[in-house]
């Protein structure tokens, strides 16, 4: 009997496996030929009348045909939501449609004065999207992007994907405008989102700018000189390059590398930021001072007259922050936040406007190069 | 009590399984609770929360010293009485096994949501009891090396964090102590979940080879993974910030998606690969467990039979009570508090009458 026993027990094992894994429902698997893997996605809302409003999500993706070529296909998806969306475009499409891959999310800018809240919700939620994938604001509408023929790209978004990764260099541009750093700042305390602002100039796409919202919605755009101020103020570790120009052949240019770092104080009700600035880089290309590579004195010049200069834009930029756009585009209430307790109920957006900021900028050229021609 | 010299546990075998216990999936989540009170010093609470552990360590290393060859069980029967110590200690199995079904559901979501979401949550638990049961019927010993070899894996997928701190900010943790030592206290309540059933040392004990190891055993496993739980907090709301945290179900799963590694696409799948097998791990430990503790209340003869009647109930209890995270947490905001206070009261109780009756090996 207890021989007879292992051995039903054993069957009784085996036959539960086969059960589980093989009864059910039955699984489905798809190859990759199968499905349309999309490396940017466009956000854009249509609206009708007063209420209505419907998005409309432009999809791009590179098919790969028999003989090696590549094509560009787009897609577009329209629903009153983003998940209709979704089924919208299943109908129109022969493969099964897969975002985990997406390496862009180009936002209209009419969409992100709406808000952007399910745009990142819905990204949020979904575990099998990648999260390195950048979150770009453009005029007009994304579709003509994408439409557009890139020199040297089968596609497009992977063309701007690309160049706000390779943006870091100059313009003191951090380049995490990703979606997964959107995230962890759209409902923090203190903290905002800033993505880059693309626009088609003629022949070219480029970035014109930097975009700031408010919680989930865009509040600001700012040209390109203040997105370098802004930036410079507002990260840590960044590059660009500073030039002091009298006319168009007398001019320096600095290739800075920053550090900065913010203090707060409280007095009453009212907060005063002091932003420290330390610049330090390499002249490279100068016709306005003489002899520099030789003496001190007119290196000390230069530093001093830079600092000036620099000064002054954040001085400008800080006035235009304070009573133009009135958003808080340096995260000062982060920092604000960090040292007299959180959850006080402030908006520091109209805090930080009516707080006094100073800045204190120093300059220190580090190399001059190989000498001066 | 006869056990052969080489199925005996060493003293790090025994740190790792205590570890091992205490460590499970939900540690993912364990920010999410503690933030809830205690704010952006919810880290401050979870090392305060430590001092449970310890408690229970410092009665283990307490009790292990008067009574090396006996566990609890027999303990709490010799100095209880036969009939209310069987009662005590079928109350400890079941405060061990309210563990069990949260366990394998927490698994089964983790997978279904950010693995493979075709899989049916039947399939895992089947795997899960199928790899889980074969470990514990092969017995303590092979339980301790298990455990030694997930201790390892975890380190292996936490180093990685700490480059993290290069992303994150300051600015999220500070102000220190800037929501009062009240609420820090209160959110370290939140923490107990996660520390607890460290009672296993009380059954373990008689297995170690070196008496005289158990102390710094239990706390070695106590101080280890006060560690791993204080790091882990640390650096989620040093990374995320205390108003993200809460927008995510296992925040330090997100956390683990700043970690760059060179050719890998995102962390965080590697890492959830390989938090599931630290639940197979404690799926292991529980199998063996409960079977330890039913073996003792009543000699079973077919073990096998047992081993899947229990896993049926389990399987049954989680489908049906445990089936999704509101579900679960609803359940265990009871079952969590009742049962370690139970645990406290029975082993503080043995340990006093121990005490008072100065029994012992003399």
């Amino acid at each position: 009997m207890k021989k007879y026993m292992n051995i039903i027990f054993i069957v009784f094992l085996f036959t539960t496996f086969l059960l589980v894994f093989f009864g059910g429902e039955k699984m489905i698997f798809l190859s990759a030929e199968e499905l349309d893997i999309y490396t940017g996605v466009g956000v854009g809302l249509d609206k009708y009348g007063g209420v209505d409003a419907k998005f409309r999500i432009p999809a791009t993706l590179n098919a790969y045909k028999l003989d090696g070529s590549v094509e560009r296909v787009i897609s577009t998806g329209v629903g009153s939501t983003i998940g209709k969306s979704r089924e919208d475009r299943q109908n129109k499409i022969g493969n099964s449609l897969f975002f985990g891959l997406v390496k862009l999310y180009l936002i209209d800018e009419e969409y992100a004065k709406y808000g952007i809240r399910p745009l990142i919700d819905i990204t949020f939620k979904n575990p099998a999207i990648n999260n390195d994938l950048y979150l770009v604001v453009c005029k007009g509408k994304s579709e003509e992007y994408f439409k557009r023929d890139m020199p040297g790209y089968d596609n497009s978004a992977e063309y701007i994907s690309d160049m706000i990764k390779n943006s870091v260099n100059y313009n003191f541009f951090k380049g995490d405008y990703m979606f997964k750093h959107a995230v962890l700042s759209m409902d923090a305390e203190g903290k905002n989102i800033v993505s880059p602002y693309i626009e088609m100039m003629g022949d070219d796409v480029k970035i014109t700018g930097m975009v700031v919202y408010k919680k989930d919605k865009l509040a600001a755009i700012l040209d390109m000189k203040d997105t370098k101020i802004m930036n410079m103020l507002r990260e840590n570790n960044v590059k660009g390059i500073l030039t002091i120009q009298k006319d168009s052949v007398k001019y320096i240019n600095y290739d800075a590398e920053s550090k900065r770092k913010i203090t707060c104080e409280r007095i009453g009700d009212k907060y005063i930021f002091t932003i420290d600035l330390d610049l330090k880089g390499e002249i490279i290309n100068n016709e306005l001072y003489k002899d520099m590579a030789k003496k001190i004195e007119i290196t000390e010049k230069f530093e001093e007259d830079m600092e000036r200069q620099v000064k002054e834009m954040c001085t400008g930029f800080l006035e235009k922050m304070k009573n133009g756009y009135k958003v808080d585009c340096l995260q000062l209430g982060w920092v604000a936040a960090a040292k007299y307790g959180r959850d006080t109920g402030v908006d520091w957006d109209k805090v930080v406007s009516n707080s006094d900021i100073k800045v204190n900028v120093k300059v220190h050229v580090d190399k001059v190069g190989r000498g001066q021609y | 009590m006869q056990i052969e010299k080489k199925n005996l546990l060493t003293p790090n075998e025994v740190t790792f399984l205590l570890i091992g216990i205490m460590l499970d999936v939900s540690t993912a989540s364990l920010p999410n609770g503690v933030i809830a009170t205690a704010k952006q010093d919810g880290w401050i609470s979870v090392l305060i929360g430590a001092a449970y552990p310890l408690y229970v360590a410092l009665i283990a290393i307490y009790v292990s010293g008067k009574h090396p060859k006996e566990n609890i069980l027999v303990l709490s029967k010799r100095y209880l009485g036969k009939t209310l110590g069987t009662i005590l200690n079928f109350l400890f199995l079941v405060s061990f096994f309210s563990y069990f079904p949260p366990l394998i559901s927490n698994v089964s979501i983790i997978i279904r949501t950010d693995v493979v979401s075709i899989l049916s949550p039947l399939k895992i638990y089947v795997v899960l009891f199928f790899v889980g049961v074969y470990t514990a019927s092969k017995g303590i010993k092979v339980l301790g090396r298990l455990c030694t070899i997930t201790f390892c894996m975890v380190l292996v997928i936490i180093i990685p964090t700490t480059f993290i701190l290069k992303q994150g900010s300051y600015l999220n943790i500070s102000p220190i102590f800037g929501t009062g030592i009240v609420n820090i206290l209160k959110g370290s309540l939140a923490s107990a979940y996660d520390y607890s059933l460290l009672e296993l040392i009380f059954l373990i004990y008689p297995f170690i080879n070196d008496k005289s190891k158990i102390k710094s055993a239990a706390l070695k496993a106590v101080g280890f993974t006060a560690i791993i739980y204080t790091w882990i907090t640390f650096i989620t709301i040093y990374y995320m910030g205390k108003d993200i945290i809460p927008k995510t179900i296992w925040s330090f799963f997100t956390v683990t998606e700043a970690v760059q590694v060179a050719v890998v696409n995102n962390f965080r799948y590697i890492f959830i690969f390989f938090w599931i097998i630290i639940a197979v791990n404690s799926a292991s430990i529980f199998n063996y467990v409960c079977m330890f503790i039913l073996d003792h209340l009543k000699k079973i003869k077919s073990k096998k039979v047992i081993y899947v009647i229990m896993a049926v109930v389990v399987i049954m209890i989680a489908k049906t009570y445990y089936g999704d995270e509101l579900a679960m947490a609803e359940i265990t905001k009871y079952t969590s508090p009742i049962s370690i206070v139970f645990n406290l009261l029975y082993i503080t109780l043995t340990a006093s009458l121990i005490w008072i009756k100065k029994g012992g090996a003399k």
